[in-house]
This record gives C-alpha cells, sequence and structure tokens, in this order.
C-alpha cells in the first residue's frame, strides 16, 4: 500500500495555492486521477516522483519512506522506482525502440523487454529509431520504456490525449495488458470518462490541490455537470441523416443505441468519440 | 441541445425532488429535477446556470393560445423553416437568442408556419436539464 500525506505551496502570481494531498494507494491497482485543469492532479504526480519536492508529510511505499519532512529523508526520483508516461514522449532520438528500453533498465533483463515488446506489439520495429514511428507507435514505446524498469509505481499524465480516437483505444488496451501482467499500482490522469470506466477501479477527484472525494469510478457520475440522472458514457459507431435529422447510433455497455441529434450537433462529432449521453429520469420508460 | 443561460430565482424541494425556477430571456422557466440543494452544489438562490433541452421537446403554438399546462413559454420568431417529408426543423430567435424546434412537417403546415411569424415555443417542465457553468 502507499500511503500520502504532503502539503506544498505555490505562488502564482499573486495567488496562493496550497496543495494537502492525504490518501492511500492500493497496490496492484488502477487509480484514475480525475479534475479540471489547474486542480492539481500533475502536481500529486509530480510530488510521487520525486521531480517536486513537498514542504511537509510523507510518502510511505510498503513501509519504505520515500519522503518524510520530519525524519529528514527524501529519495531522489531515479531511487524512487517510479515508471513516468507524459503527453509528450520525449524518447531519446539517437536511438533504436530497443536501446530507448535498455537504457532505462537498471539491471539488464533481455527477456523481460522482449515480452514487453511483444505485448505493446513493437517486437517488430524494436531497431526503428523513434523518427520512423508513428505516434501511436513512439506512444507505445514510451509506455514500454516507462515499465522497462518494473516500477512499483506507474505514473501516467495524460499519456494518450494526444492521440486519435483509434490509437487511444489500443494504448488503453495496452495499458490494461501490461498491468494485468505486471500487476503495477497505475496512477493515471484522464479527462475521458470513458477510458477512466474503462481502466480504472477506483477514482481520485482532485479539487484546489485537495483529494474532494474517492472511490469506485461511479462516483463520477456526481461530478457530470448536467443534472440529468439517465446517464451513460457512449462511444459513437456511426452518424446518419434521416430527413431534417440525424440518426447517431451509440454503443452504450455493449448495447447498441440509437438518439437523434441536429446537423449543428453531428458537426462536432467524429466515428469513435467517446461522449456522455444525458436524458432526464422522467423520459425512460421500465418495461417488466 | 438547446442551451439558454439563466439565473435561479427560486428552488422548491421535497422527498428528494424540486422543482427549480430559473430567468431565462426575462421569462421564468420551471424545471423538475431528482435533486435538491443538499445533493447538488449548483443549484443554489442567485447562481448562473445552463437550461438545456431537445430541439424535439419543442413545441410550437401560434401566439393567443388559451390556458395550458406547459409554464414554460417564449415568444419568438421564425428565422427559417427546413421542412423535411416527416419533420419540419424550424429555427426560432428570441431576444437575441437561436433556439431550435424539431416538430413533424404536417403540424408546421397546419399552422400554416412561415419565416417572420411571431410564435410561442413550449418546453415541458420535466424535459429541461440543468448544466452547471464553468
Amino acid at each position: 500500500m502507499i500511503e500520502i500525506d504532503i502539503k506544498k505551496s505555490f505562488k502564482n502570481k499573486n495567488e496562493k495555492i496550497d496543495f494537502h494531498f492525504k490518501t492511500t494507494i492500493e497496490n496492484n491497482s488502477i487509480n484514475a486521477i480525475f479534475g479540471q485543469s489547474g486542480s492539481g492532479k500533475t502536481t500529486l504526480l509530480r510530488l510521487l516522483s520525486g521531480l517536486e519536492t513537498p514542504d511537509s508529510g510523507f510518502i510511505k511505499v510498503d513501509n519504505k519512506i520515500w519522503f518524510d519532512s520530519k525524519k529528514k529523508i527524501n529519495l531522489a526520483p531515479q531511487k524512487r522506482d517510479v515508471g513516468f508516461v507524459f503527453q509528450d514522449y520525449a524518447l531519446f532520438p539517437n536511438m533504436s525502440v530497443i536501446q530507448n528500453l535498455r537504457f532505462a533498465q537498471p539491471e539488464k533483463n533481455e527477456d523481460f523487454l522482449q515480452e514487453l515488446l511483444e505485448i505493446v506489439e513493437l517486437k517488430e520495429l524494436q531497431n526503428k529509431l523513434p523518427d520512423a514511428l508513428s505516434g501511436g507507435q513512439k506512444q507505445r514505446t514510451a509506455l514500454a520504456r516507462a515499465v522497462a524498469r518494473k516500477p512499483k509505481l506507474f505514473l501516467l499524465d495524460e499519456a494518450l490525449s494526444a492521440l486519435d480516437n483509434t490509437m487511444r483505444q489500443q494504448l488503453q488496451d495496452d495499458i490494461e495488458k501490461i498491468h494485468k501482467n505486471f500487476k503495477m499500482t497505475t496512477l493515471l490522469i484522464s479527462h475521458d470518462i470513458a477510458e477512466v470506466y474503462k481502466l480504472a477501479s477506483h477514482v481520485k477527484i482532485v479539487k484546489n490541490g485537495k483529494i474532494l472525494k474517492e472511490g469506485l469510478p461511479d462516483i463520477l457520475f456526481d461530478e457530470s455537470k448536467i443534472s440529468g440522472k439517465f446517464k451513460f458514457s457512449a462511444k459513437i459507431l456511426k452518424i446518419q441523416k434521416a430527413d431534417t435529422i440525424f440518426v447517431v447510433t451509440l454503443l452504450i455497455g455493449g448495447n447498441l443505441t440509437k438518439v437523434v441529434a441536429t446537423k449543428e450537433e453531428v458537426d462536432k462529432m467524429s466515428i469513435g468519440d467517446n461522449v456522455l449521453v444525458a436524458s432526464k429520469a422522467f423520459n425512460p420508460i421500465i418495461i417488466t | 441541445m438547446n442551451r439558454l443561460k439563466g439565473t435561479i430565482q427560486k428552488i422548491t424541494s421535497h422527498e428528494g425532488i424540486s422543482l427549480v425556477n430559473i430567468e431565462v430571456l426575462n421569462t421564468l422557466f420551471g424545471t423538475v429535477v431528482l435533486d435538491t440543494p443538499q445533493t447538488c452544489n449548483y443549484l443554489g438562490l442567485g447562481k448562473s446556470i445552463t437550461v438545456a433541452f431537445k430541439e424535439t421537446e419543442v413545441a410550437i403554438a401560434l401566439p393567443n393560445i388559451g390556458e395550458i399546462s406547459m409554464a414554460n413559454q417564449l415568444k419568438c420568431k421564425i428565422k427559417s423553416i427546413q421542412n423535411g417529408k416527416i419533420l419540419a426543423k424550424i429555427e426560432l430567435t428570441c431576444k437575441g437568442e437561436t433556439l431550435i424546434s424539431i416538430i413533424t412537417s404536417n403540424s408546421s403546415k397546419r399552422l400554416n408556419l412561415k419565416e417572420n411569424d411571431t410564435v410561442i415555443a413550449l418546453i415541458k417542465a420535466n424535459e429541461i436539464s440543468l448544466i452547471e457553468e464553468d
């Protein structure tokens, strides 16, 4: 288990922001950090990884202390056993895929790297330089590199948000596969409700530098800003014109549904988009 | 989805249900939600909120209608009409805001709707969703 109780104050122009994160993270779980920009999600990951130093408090990982202001312990980032993936993949451009992965391994374990390349489907591309890869392949390399050291804690900061939808879903599958195989405790920041539902078993909602609420992904229901009680995250499968309106085919939890929309609305949609479908609790009929 | 900005004027709650009155385009709108100020932090007097309702939930009446249960009424001008075989998409303007109503083409013809006509847009109270503003 990871136990955190850390404080940090920042001065942003004239405003002082006080962060106080107090929570626990179960081993081998995937946790989503959810919140608006500026709420402190990235700061939390940076404090955990050691890129930022708390003003006070402690970070304890299975009885090992990573940080303790009272005991004056502050492990350097490279000693913290953390794999970090950012939106910007930051691969070494002069190294091939496999060399990027080897560089991240403190102790050589070629078998593990080959297993990892197999999982993220990069085995055939392992001798290519990053420039020869697509955006999705680069981000998969970044994922594999962060995992190459078998970190205790796997941190993903909006790692998939720059990718298009198809790529994004593939990478979500890769994260799932990596977790299934290696069971690393994972913390991911995401703005995408469908992504959170797909990957995370636990959600922490961050607001104004504090953890406002935590629990099962269902707590996100209370957070969406529309009052409707008939709410689902859905994926757009098809958009078809019908008379003066449009019919949008959606996949909701394995079920196909159709919702009508106007041209103005479908102009903003694309096939594969994850969306929130909402209706008032007064409309649906229950058939028993 | 039609979206209009408003301000919450009154909240009446009973057993988990609330009637929320919102001033929208100088008109008092009413909506029923399964929330109360205790369960929902954007339900507060004086708070700015967006009211949202689907185009297909907007009925059209000619002026001088008799008494009707639908309390949410906006006097609008017809900006454009797109008549389909089955459905008609009617673009309305009210105090500078645009809203859309989708009714059957038959009804559009029956009311003899034309551009620049003045009509009343009607929305049922239980069809209005509230969206918190950023």
